[in-house]
């Protein structure tokens, strides 16, 4: 009996020429241009004139290339991969060429034929040896490097180069060194220094606070913590802005209790006296922001380490005892350094986060600039000046990358695998005291935190008028919801869940899809890719939607207006935590474990979904909520691209926010936080869990 | 055959017909319209157009920053028709980088004087379609809590009572606070309206990024004396909130509402069509209905009876053409960054 | 398990393969055998597990071409070869259980699930594992998730099986079990299998051919008795098994060959054309040695005279040290002869069979 696939050695079944097939099916049968008004409002003439093939144009080159390599006379030559590879490569750029002469809007038929070139392409370079000579590897790779250039670099290229031109668009490089020494910039550059580290340290410190008491202290809590620790990341931003104001505002309940008991003639200071307490606007400022953005990412950071501190091999903990060493020496020698790249992974998404939040410092910042802010009001504040935008919008990048550079630095190149193919049973032993009771306490601080934050958001829904008025009244619900589908707040929640649903899956694929081939496969630009996937994170969301806009607004890729490109801009920027929780997850798993599944003939794709996928489960999890939750929850970078058809829950709340609707915005933010929940118990659910994930007992 | 042929060539000569004139037929029905005001305003004003003209509207909201940001942005492919509101600045500079087209609407004879054609161009780029008065409001718990006397002016802002009490936002990122700005310096002169910001500085409680957070933390409490539209305050004070609108008595500036039509409008009828409705009596009469307070410029329409009458204020001439201009506005940004903002308080 | 009619011979042809600047492999010519057991010796990092990968497809050549069976895989990834791997860490799947192991490959093929589970339960029972497949591998035993991994490489047939150090995880006594084992199921399948050990008496035990790699070159490829007894350099020689190395001159006695070492000589007891004349090398294997009294009264032609520097008792033998002229000699004698004190003067008589001249 043999095992060998026979359809290699049938011609017409060769890949090549499967891939040319499917080309010139979508040739015939799909539009080669965008369609001005979407596929279901284009007219028949619209339709016609968007087939490649009713006039001479970019589509031309496609056919020319799919029948070439249908009828492929150099079947049977040693260079026929050369030949294919060459004539791929060269339609694929000759395309982008012609279009961006002629102006022609690339649409879905383009988008089909050049996948199918990059079909062809990719078979042609791993015939050639490339990664391993897996087509499906080499694929990916040609894909990432394709998507991450046009749906990255490029849009924010546009951006940037617009740091050297003056307005009237003459070239002045002097106006980026203007701009960079201009006045008060240096203290907005450390204000969102210091905040970031702050915050950095801070995320990372009770992420893993978090994971260890879920995993480690009890189990007895776990669903409720889980759900404590995340509750932030689904609040729609301006929310948790506006509840901390309700809580510790100059007017909130904080201070209001804190009067009572030490403010003028308060309990504790007798009647008629002086109290040491008076009523201050402390919340706004460094501690404001502080609060706000640990709030908002330590649910980053647990879902990162959560998944890495349930792998560890306890094996190395117990190995660890047994030569005589303390459970405080183990924790502090053997467990933190094997959690070295989730803690080093969650700290640098936490500082970029940080840098390029601008949610919360305008709600909250008082005085307090920091580069992301700045930015923001470059472009939509008192005057549009993107050359400013553009300058601070590089400083920020620039500290990314030392940050970047740094976590690499100390990951290093040691070894984390504890996920081997060999069986390795028990369970956890005692974490010490010290670290059970430390766990304890903060967890407890932040469940009273979130509970009275919740608890607040909740109640303004159903309260007349936030601040002025606390008569309870359903109101808000039935102007939101009670009006048909077609009114109030259904439309944008449909259309959310919607954008959700596609771009969350999408994200956490490519996201772990670029984990996968960056840590296990060799190839050239490994790093920039990896490096690329982190931009879209790393910029405020403002700048990458006015350069999306300013990119995808014109021929060859004209996308502007349409759905398709807030899902993309959705996956590119939420994307970066699927790497990172990926990445992570890789560096526990024993790569002998895909070798032993491909030499067993199962091929890469069916590796990873029947290998990698189930064993980095909780990554999966994590990448998937939180991609989930951030295309529900995005603001900043969608507010450039939605129109009348694809307005947003979040874009609706903001709106209701800048009229002054609190109790509009807030029942709304209380029914998306509610119906996130569910989906996200759902995700768990469904995803399950995974043998190598191991709790105590 | 030979008739078989026929068919071939007319189809062909169609079909090559077809590709050079793309149709728009489908669009004629449709007007895209970027609106910067208040929600409930922009998709009651958006229905009520599309119904009576049944023109098939697609409207976007965004702040007038922004608005300005994405038409320029798209200024190579335009996707949007119109931009119906916002404060005139933006529509301003809109206007002089050559974004907007002219358009002279027959309903002008009923829009006030200084509101027909209000923007730095002077090309009939822009038309006022409200007014809102620049002023402050005071929380009147607060100060009778304090035991502070009501503040009538601008220059009792400064008093040392009021440390800590007042929020105005910050020119660098609030079109509301560059208009005080350009007031201040259009009241008393540039030098002046700086040594007043300047004393002001030591009562700040803080510079906020939106124009509107200084009335909206007056009316929560958050301050006592917020600085801003009077209009956006009259509808806080309306939903019940404690405070109390003032125009200040040395006289104040106001903000025009433009309307604008975006040059290369796919759907330039039909934008034109709703300039004419948005001016007429009908279609300012809109904003009352969604309780906005602003004044109409449509000296036919009603004046709701929450706004401030423009007649009970003491109006400065608000220069637009010369305060609107990229320059003049750099220019007193720049000098309350250098000046005024890094005092100490 | 039937005998596997189509196991294939592997060739490589000029094979490099680079790693960044570095060469790993460098220009390798060789062929294995149909249905042989071939292991790769070696010291760590000479390149014995990349050949192993070259062959599964887990690394493809920088240059050159791999042929298996007649084919030409080269490019071909390693899903597309018809080759199992065994590997150093069993790399069995945490989330599947031992009957999913072992089935996983079928399961890739599309194999039925009732056709499965025989199929299963068949190879489970030629590694002795009969009933266990319903348990996860962290249930296992080290000797029985060994097991396992053998089972599921077999499972598939293949033209050729690997194994890259698959005993080094477990106690010497399971280790000779488990050998004995794989060179049964390689023998009764007859499938061209290639092991990876740094063990030498592993290589010996199992293996029809045994070849010896050092930093990235084939040092010699041979039976096992031949790389033992015929070693063609000194690095093979030390490297399978200890050898006393000794710098030499052969001169012809007679027809006979002896190396002459100025007052001292060694016959070779072999006809001077087979050695050759000149200086030599000659690796004596420390089992080939006897160690004699100074008032033995025979000739002691031939035999070295030495101080005993240290004598170690290890049961079946005691191990000595021995100065010679300045060289220390390593010499193992059994421990039924009698024994000599450190200080005593000696003789060593050599066994010819343990003396290999090596010409470098």
């Amino acid at each position: 009996m043999t095992l060998v696939n026979t359809s290699v050695h049938n011609p017409w079944r060769d890949p090549v020429r499967l891939w040319s097939f499917f080309g010139l099916f979508s040739y015939f049968l799909i539009p080669w241009q965008g369609l001005e008004y979407g596929v279901f409002d284009a007219t028949p003439d619209e339709f016609f004139v968007a087939y490649g093939w009713s006039s001479i144009n970019s589509s031309t080159i496609a056919l020319a290339a799919f029948i070439a390599c249908l009828i492929r006379p150099w079947h049977s030559w040693q260079k026929a991969p050369i030949i294919d590879g060459t004539i791929s490569a060269f339609a694929g750029v000759a395309i982008f060429f012609v279009a961006t002469v002629t102006k022609e809007p690339l649409g879905y038929g383009a988008a089909l034929q050049i996948f199918a070139l990059g079909g062809i392409l990719s078979m042609a370079l791993a015939r050639r040896g490339f990664i391993q000579g897996d087509p499906f590897m080499t694929g990916s790779v040609l894909f990432i490097i394709v998507a991450i250039a046009i749906f990255v670099f490029f849009p924010v290229s546009t951006v940037f180069s617009k740091v050297l031109f003056a307005k009237d668009g003459s070239f002045t490089p002097d106006l980026f060194f203007d701009n960079l020494f201009s006045f008060g910039i240096g203290r907005t550059v450390w204000n969102s220094l210091r905040m970031a580290l702050t915050v950095g340290v801070a995320t990372t410190i009770l992420g893993l606070t978090f994971s260890l008491f879920v995993t480690r202290v009890t189990k007895r809590f776990h669903g409720a913590i889980r759900i404590f620790s995340i509750l932030p990341i689904i609040t729609p931003p301006f929310v948790i802005g506006l509840s901390l104001i309700l809580i510790f505002g100059r007017n909130g309940s904080v201070n209001d209790v804190l009067l009572m008991l030490f403010g003028d003639g308060g309990i504790f200071i007798g009647a008629g006296q002086d109290g040491w307490f008076e009523r201050s606007p402390y919340i706004y400022g460094f501690w404001g922001i502080f609060l706000a953005q640990t709030l908002s990412f330590t649910p980053i950071s647990f879902m990162l380490l959560v998944g890495m501190v349930s792998s560890i091999n306890p094996a190395l903990e117990e190995a660890s005892l047994t030569m005589r060493s303390s459970d405080w020496q183990t924790f502090r020698y053997v467990t933190i350094p094997l959690l070295r790249p989730g803690i080093a992974n969650a700290f640098l998404l936490a500082v970029i986060a940080s840098l390029a939040d601008f949610g919360n410092p305008l709600v909250l910042g008082g005085d307090y600039d920091v580069l992301a802010t700045e930015i923001y009001f470059s472009i939509v504040g008192a005057q549009l000046d993107y050359p400013r935008a553009a300058t601070l919008g590089i400083i920020l990048l620039f500290f990314s990358l030392v940050s970047f550079t740094i976590q690499r630095q100390w990951i290093g190149k040691k070894s984390y695998v504890t996920v081997t193919g060999k069986g390795v049973g028990g369970t956890f032993q005692a974490l010490p005291r010290g670290i059970v009771w430390g766990c304890t306490i903060i967890v407890v601080i932040w469940v009273i935190f979130t509970t009275m934050l919740y608890g607040s958001i909740l109640l303004g829904g159903f309260v007349v008028n936030w601040g002025a008025d606390y008569t309870l009244t359903l109101s808000h619900y039935e102007e939101l919801w009670t009006r048909g589908f077609g009114y109030g707040a259904w439309p944008s929640f449909l259309t959310t869940l919607g954008f959700a649903a596609v771009g969350a899956p999408l994200t956490a694929m490519v996201g772990l899809l670029i984990a996968y081939v960056t840590t296990r496969k060799q190839f050239f630009g490994r790093n920039v890719v990896d490096f690329g996937a982190m931009i879209c994170f790393a910029i405020p969301g403002t700048v990458i939607g006015i350069s999306y806009v300013i990119a995808f607004n014109t021929a060859p890729i004209l996308m502007t207006g349409s759905a398709v490109i807030i899902v993309i801009s959705f996956v590119f920027r939420n994307m970066p935590v699927g790497i990172r929780t990926g990445i992570s997850a890789l560096a526990q798993i024993d790569p002998s474990l895909e070798e032993a599944s491909l030499t067993q003939r199962a091929s890469s794709i069916r590796t990873i979904f029947s290998i990698v996928l189930p064993l980095m489960r909780p990554a999966l999890i994590s990448a998937m909520v939180f991609s989930f939750v951030k295309s529900m929850t995005t603001v900043s970078a969608i507010i450039f691209l939605v129109t009348a058809d694809t307005q947003v829950a979040t874009t609706y709340i903001l709106g209701r926010v800048e009229d002054g609707d609190y109790g509009q915005s807030i029942s709304y933010g209380s029914v998306l936080i509610v119906s996130m929940l569910a989906v996200i118990i759902l995700i768990d659910k469904l995803v399950g869990k995974s043998r190598t994930e191991r709790t105590k007992v | 055959m030979h008739k078989y042929f026929k068919y071939g060539v007319v189809v062909a000569a169609a079909a090559i017909a077809g590709s050079f004139n793309p149709s728009t037929t489908n669009a004629a029905g449709r007007l895209a319209i970027y609106c910067s005001m208040q929600g409930d305003w922009c998709q009651l004003a958006s229905e009520r157009f599309g119904k009576q003209f049944d023109v098939k509207v697609s409207m976007t909201r965004n702040g007038s920053g922004s608005t300005y940001a994405k038409i320029l942005a798209e200024k190579d492919n335009p996707k949007g028709d119109i931009w119906y509101g916002g404060t005139l600045d933006p529509h301003s500079q809109a206007g002089v980088n050559d974004l907007l087209v002219s358009y002279k609407s027959p309903l002008l004879s009923e829009i006030g004087k200084p509101y027909q054609n209000p923007a730095t161009s002077q090309k009939n780029h822009s038309t006022g379609i409200y007014v809102g008065i620049l002023g402050f409001s005071v929380n009147t718990e607060m100060l009778k809590q304090a035991g502070l006397a009501m503040p009538k002016c601008w220059a009792d802002l400064t008093k040392p009572e009021f440390k800590g009490h007042v929020q105005v936002a910050s020119p660098q990122s609030s079109g509301t606070a560059y208009t005080a700005t350009a007031t201040f310096a259009q009241l008393w002169g540039e030098d002046k309206a700086f040594d007043y910001f300047k004393s002001l500085h030591k009562n700040i409680s803080q510079y906020t990024k939106s124009g509107s957070a200084p009335g909206k933390n007056a009316a929560r409490g958050e301050v006592m004396i917020g600085i801003g539209f009077l209009h956006d305050h009259a509808k806080e004070k309306a939903k019940g909130f404690p405070i109390e609108l003032v125009a200040p008595c040395e006289g104040t500036g106001y903000e025009i509402g433009g309307m604008s039509i975006i040059k290369g409008a796919r759907n330039l009828d039909n934008a034109k069509k709703f300039v004419d409705w948005a001016l007429s009596k009908e279609g300012q009469e809109v904003a009352a209905e969604v309780s906005a307070f602003q004044v109409p410029t449509n000296v036919n329409a009603d004046v709701p009876k929450e706004a401030i009458r423009l007649e009970n204020v003491k109006l400065i001439n608000y220069d637009f053409i010369v305060y609107g201009s990229e320059e003049k506005r750099k220019g007193l940004i720049d000098r309350w960054v250098k000046e005024v903002k890094p005092l100490e308080r | 398990m039937s005998h596997n009619s189509s196991s294939a011979k592997i060739t490589f042809r000029n094979v490099v393969k680079k790693f960044g600047d570095l060469s790993v492999i460098k220009n390798i010519e060789l062929d294995i055998e149909a249905g042989s057991l071939t292991t790769i010796l070696g010291p760590s990092g000479c390149g014995k597990t990349t050949i192993l990968r070259l062959i599964a497809g887990l690394e493809l050549p920088t240059s050159g071409q791999i042929f298996i069976g007649d084919e030409d895989v080269s490019a071909l990834s390693a899903s597309q070869r018809d080759v199992s791997m065994v590997f150093q860490s069993y790399a069995l799947f945490p989330h599947m259980n031992v009957g999913e192991n072992v089935g996983y490959g079928m399961k890739i093929q599309g194999m039925a699930a009732e056709e499965r589970t025989v199929k299963v339960e068949e190879a489970l029972a030629s590694v002795g594992l009969s009933g266990l497949s319903a348990r996860y591998i962290d249930q296992l035993s080290g000797g029985q998730q060994q097991r396992v991994a053998v089972a599921r490489a077999l499972i598939l047939e293949p033209k050729v099986m690997l194994f890259d150090e698959p005993l080094s995880n477990l106690d010497s006594k399971l280790r000779r079990n488990m050998r004995e084992d794989i060179r049964r199921l390689q023998q009764e399948t007859g499938i061209t299998s290639i092991y990876v050990t740094h063990d030498q008496s592993e290589a010996l035990s199992v293996s029809d051919q045994v070849i010896v790699m050092d930093e990235g070159v084939i040092a010699q490829i041979g039976s096992p008795h031949t790389l033992y007894q015929k070693p063609n350099s000194t690095f093979v020689a030390t490297f399978m098994g200890d050898a006393n190395i000794i710098d030499g001159n052969v001169i012809d006695e007679g027809g006979n060959a002896v190396i002459d070492l100025g007052d001292e000589k060694i016959f070779l007891s072999r006809p001077t054309g087979e050695v050759g004349l000149g200086p030599i090398i000659a690796a004596i294997r420390p089992e080939s040695m006897t160690l004699k009294d100074t008032d033995f009264t025979g000739s002691t032609d031939g035999m070295l005279k030495g101080r005993v520097i240290s004598q170690a008792y290890v049961g079946v033998a005691n191990e000595y040290s021995i100065d010679w002229h300045g060289q220390e000699l390593f010499c193992v004698v059994s421990a039924y002869l009698p024994a000599f004190k450190p200080g005593t003067e000696i003789y060593i008589s050599i066994d010819p069979l343990g003396i290999s001249p090596i010409h470098e």
